[in-house]
């Protein structure tokens, strides 16, 4: 139970500054942050505002997770963006191209986007292994050249990723009715099932990390690199396997988009491209943790929702954006304090039990 | 001054760019692409670089000083808005104020975070990347939605325009003279002219001026009192303070300089492109970064690094035959790099080396006109081979991107 307490109370302190600090800004511009705040409730306290805000926060959560598996590693995957729509381009024009029974069929689609997502993601860990390059720079570039094969291959009439059907769209051909996830109607609003993806996709990443051994060597080398390697970890083959992993998860990222009939069903000009930047905001403001990357998720797409109401009292849906970066960056000082924190008290008291020489020192 | 030059390697440097023009004036010849060159694809080249190396420049100074900043991209964004809302009420020279100021308030929220609360650097960086994107659009809708007179009304994604300096910047007398030459088409010689010409004549004066930022980074950060005291901060910290450094006041300047430096890159590209314009800054700030760590951290090789890009960039905008004359000078410079293996008895990496070169000037030689798409990640494809050569030898700062907690010495 302490424990919980110990993870909430810094949670809500930072999500209370966050809405002070919005709170302000909406003052100094002129409007009334009840009013506000009550528009934004209003939009997301439907049955449709909350499927809409567990839909998209299914896609954040799986761009989060992503992001997390290779931050438990020390290492930053800055080039889920163009890995999760190669994947989704691949996903759906495999998609569209094949026939299969409906489960296979989207079993299929689904890999290929994962193999796109991580082979992708391989030449980052492999220019790193190879040449030592910085991740974080072959992600950028990577995201560059990702985006310029994506306009190749849907222009190209070689590949003819292009619908013909659909000229003006420019998207790939829809998803026929077998390759779809099935979505369930709630009231008025769908839930898809890509969201039950996405809890197989936490519970995995949840095992994975804290209950076998590959996710102790991770833990281990992002923790202490030296030990570990001293431990016997390979840190290049930890590497390119975290790489690929996180790689392949960020594959799926879009793929809700892709296989959803309340959705786009095909990839194409109207794609979102900014969730790879959102999942890294999201990894860490849950800190890295199944759990609170879920609950960071769900926030982050409430939020989402909430600002879709704005326009009814004539404020900016920014705001929305102006909360989730405050808050995020305020929960990231507000854990570090808070973690220095307890850790002196822990050693104060320790210290106390003990009667040790480094006591008066811990409690100054 | 001798000796700036000798410490510089000034002699090996003009001898390396002199061979950078001949592999270039060659391939310009032999794919029929003078504009490779051509003095408007250098000057070009040039202006393009200039965020590139501010961002690089802001990207040194914080690293030197310890604070690993991914936070440039979103302090440069920060800097366009701040100079598209004073360059459009007070001209150029607000918007470069406007710039520094814009910057250096992401810097401040930068150095807050992890000097002062000293927290994960990577984390709060990419926190201000992307709170500054929620922050210009709102403050967009505030300023700019629908102000401004008729015909030039602001939006919720861009300002009214902004003026930029009126005249340009050219060394006086060399420009006539070097362009008789440039047209004469001398191998070697009208291809160095234009390189020259390119670099001399007809600069915007929002390049010139921040280029002279370069030579004045390198100043403070390696012959000031408090470039020393940076340096010792970003290199051995708990050292640094038993010396009587203040390392949290140091890293706190640097970091906020920093952000100066990325928000007046966004003044030279509100500057360009007369007026700020929502996601105008498109990855400016991480290139900043690649030129920095290319650069092995130094001023000099930064720009170079900047450079590289832009130019890769430049050439894709003209309209013959030059995108394939650049990728055939890739092949070339494989090449040359293979005979330099073979040289010195490295059988399979020049076999190998070769074996590319040889794959990259058929291709060269086979397509006369490059897909689009190619064109547009050529410069990120350049960057990453010369990534993967140069990294290897590369030396950060010891103590870059490692918090700092005052007394930390003991």
């Amino acid at each position: 139970m302490s424990n919980l307490k110990r993870t909430i109370t810094p949670a809500a302190i930072a999500l209370g500054l966050a809405f002070a600090i919005a709170s302000m800004v909406l003052l100094i511009s002129g409007h009334n942050p009840g009013i506000a705040y009550r528009a934004m409730w209003k939009n997301f306290a439907t049955v449709d505002g909350l499927i809409t805000s567990i839909n998209i926060g299914a896609r954040y959560y799986i761009a989060a997770v992503s992001v997390a598996i290779a931050l438990k590693m020390n290492v930053f995957n800055i080039g889920t963006s163009a890995q999760y729509q190669l994947a989704a381009m691949f996903g759906a024009v495999v998609g569209a191209a094949i026939s299969l029974p409906a489960p296979l069929h989207v079993a299929v689609t689904l890999i290929v986007a994962m193999a796109a997502g991580a082979v992708w993601a391989s030449l980052i860990a492999i220019l790193n292994i190879t040449r030592k390059v910085n991740p974080v720079l072959t992600g950028i570039m990577l995201n560059g050249v990702g985006a310029s094969v994506i306009a190749y291959m849907m222009q190209s009439t070689w590949t003819n990723f292009r619908d013909p059907g659909r000229p003006a769209y420019g998207s790939t051909r829809p998803i026929p009715k077998s390759g779809q996830l099935p979505v369930f109607g709630i009231g008025n609003a769908k839930l898809q099932s890509y969201v039950f993806l996405a809890v197989i996709v936490g519970i995995g990443f949840y095992l994975l990390v804290y209950r076998t051994r590959f996710g102790f060597d991770l833990r281990a080398s992002g923790g202490n690199p030296s030990a570990a390697r001293s431990a016997g970890i390979n840190p290049k083959k930890m590497i390119l396997i975290t790489m690929c992993l996180s790689g392949a998860v960020a594959g799926l990222i879009g793929m809700g988009i892709v296989l959803s009939s309340n959705d786009q069903l095909s990839y194409g000009d109207r794609f979102p491209g900014s969730l790879g930047f959102t999942g890294i905001g999201i990894a860490l403001l849950g800190r890295n943790h199944p759990v609170g990357v879920a609950a960071a998720a769900l926030l982050w797409a409430a939020l989402d929702q909430g600002a879709r109401g704005l326009v009814t009292v004539n404020i900016a849906g920014e705001i929305a954006v102006i909360l989730q970066g405050s808050l995020l960056f305020i929960a990231v000082i507000v854990y570090a304090v808070w973690e220095r924190k307890s850790l002196a008290a822990m050693i104060r008291e320790a210290a106390a039990r003990t009667h040790h020489p480094r006591a008066e020192e811990a409690s100054a | 001054m001798n000796r700036f030059l000798a410490l510089r390697g000034w002699r090996r440097s003009m001898l390396s760019a002199l061979v950078v023009v001949f592999v270039l004036s060659v391939a310009a010849r032999l794919f029929d692409a003078p504009g490779l060159t051509g003095s408007s694809t250098v000057g070009t080249a040039l202006g393009l670089a200039v965020p590139v190396i501010l961002a690089g420049l802001g990207g040194l100074l914080s690293e030197r000083a310890g604070v690993f900043n991914i936070g440039l991209e979103g302090m440069m964004i920060m800097g366009t808005w701040s100079a598209g809302l004073l360059g459009w009420h007070f001209g150029p020279w607000g918007a470069l104020l406007g710039g520094l100021l814009g910057g250096a308030v992401g810097g401040a929220l930068l150095a807050l975070a992890t000097v002062t609360f000293a927290i994960e650097q990577t984390v709060a960086g990419v926190a201000i990347n992307i709170a500054s994107f929620g922050i210009c659009r709102y403050l967009s809708d505030l300023f700019f939605k629908g102000k401004g007179s008729e015909g030039d009304l602001g939006t919720i994604a861009d300002s009214p325009s902004v003026r930029t300096f009126g005249s340009r910047f050219s060394i006086p007398f060399v420009g006539n003279f070097l362009l008789t030459i440039e047209n004469k088409r001398w191998f070697l010689i009208s291809d160095l002219a234009g390189v020259v010409r390119g670099l001399t004549v007809d600069i915007a004066w929002s390049s010139a001026l921040l280029l002279l930022l370069i030579p004045a980074v390198w100043y403070l950060v390696w012959r000031t009192p408090f470039g020393l005291r940076l340096r010792s901060s970003g290199e051995k910290p708990a050292a640094a303070e038993s010396l009587g450094v203040n390392v949290i006041t140091t890293r706190w300047i640097a970091v906020v300089l920093s952000g100066a430096l990325a928000g007046l890159a966004g003044s030279w590209l509100v500057m360009d492109s007369l007026k700020y314009q929502q996601g105008m800054t498109s990855n400016r700030g991480f290139l900043g970064i690649a030129a920095m760590i290319f650069g092995n951290w130094m001023p000099g090789l930064l720009t170079v690094g900047a450079l590289l890009f832009s130019f890769s960039q430049s050439v894709g905008f003209q309209l013959g035959f030059e995108s394939r004359a650049l990728i055939g000078t890739v092949g070339l410079a494989f090449a040359l790099s293979a005979l330099w293996s073979l040289s010195r008895r490295k059988v399979v990496g020049g076999v190998a080396t070769g074996l590319v070169a040889a794959g990259v000037l058929w291709f060269a030689l086979t397509n006369e006109n490059i897909n689009d798409a190619l064109i547009k990640a050529l410069p990120y494809l350049l960057t990453l081979i010369v990534l993967a050569v140069a990294s290897k030898r590369q030396r950060p700062p010891a103590a870059a991107g490692r918090p700092y907690i005052k007394g930390q010495a003991g």
